[in-house]
């Protein structure tokens, strides 16, 4: 399985009802993306961005995670209001 | 239309970098949060934009961080410490707040739940991303002049 669908795989199954889009920057050749999960709300930046690293990095390997560049965290309140802007 | 290369989004993210804490000192809080995250869109598009790429109008910092390359080599809390300044960033910033009134980005910044303060949510939130800011543009910058300094050489 691809190092994109495996994050999203991971992302999806361990925070509950979340959606992750992932995809691969044909410019960086780095994985990134966001992830949209209502469990995020009141949470700042660094709580959510431990979360979503501490998953990954249990699960990939080392060289899977440092393929990561940016996973954008949203609730799904936050990511309609970023749509209309 | 002029040509905007990746130079002038480096001359320009350390201009609007500079405004920003002018404005501050100034109590202009409305328009230092705005140039505060304009600096950090600049950055990255100077870090992202190629000779011949045509004009690309996306305002996401998104979009342009994971274009742009930047992330620190090294070790995984540095990295980390980008990834939080970054999101933190793209949740209080987005370039359609331009045409804001101050109370509605009073309002839209309340919404956002990140600052647990009482009284002028736009003030801190300035501050906040100007310093936040000025951590991405720095690391931009040095990446930026390394990133050219191979290419001369």
């Amino acid at each position: 399985m691809a190092i994109e669908q495996q994050i999203k795989a991971i992302l999806e199954r361990d925070l509950p009802e979340a959606r992750a889009e992932i995809a691969r920057d044909a410019d960086t050749d780095k994985v990134g993306g966001r992830v949209i999960w209502k469990g995020f709300a009141g949470y700042n930046s660094l709580r959510r961005q431990n979360r979503i690293f501490a998953l990954l990095r249990r699960q990939l390997s080392i060289a899977e995670a440092k393929d990561i560049s940016f996973i954008f965290t949203y609730t799904p309140e936050e990511y309609e209001q970023m749509q209309t802007a | 239309m002029p040509t905007f290369t990746s130079r002038n989004y480096f001359n320009s993210a350390q201009e609007h970098l500079g405004l920003t804490a002018q404005l501050i000192r100034q109590q202009q809080y409305f328009a230092s949060h705005y140039f505060a995250g304009l600096a950090v869109e600049e950055i990255l598009r100077a870090l992202s934009v190629k000779e011949g790429d045509s004009f690309d109008s996306s305002h996401s910092i998104e979009f342009w961080a994971r274009k742009a390359n930047v992330l620190p080599k090294g070790s995984d809390e540095r990295q980390d410490e980008l990834r939080v300044t970054l999101d933190e960033i793209n949740r209080r910033w987005r370039a359609h707040q331009r045409y804001f009134t101050a109370k509605m980005l009073d309002t839209y910044l309340e919404s956002t739940q990140l600052d647990k303060i009482r009284g002028d949510r736009v003030k801190y939130s300035s501050k906040r991303l100007f310093e936040l800011a000025a951590e991405v543009v720095g690391l931009g910058v040095e990446k930026w002049q390394s990133n050219n300094k191979s290419k001369q050489s």
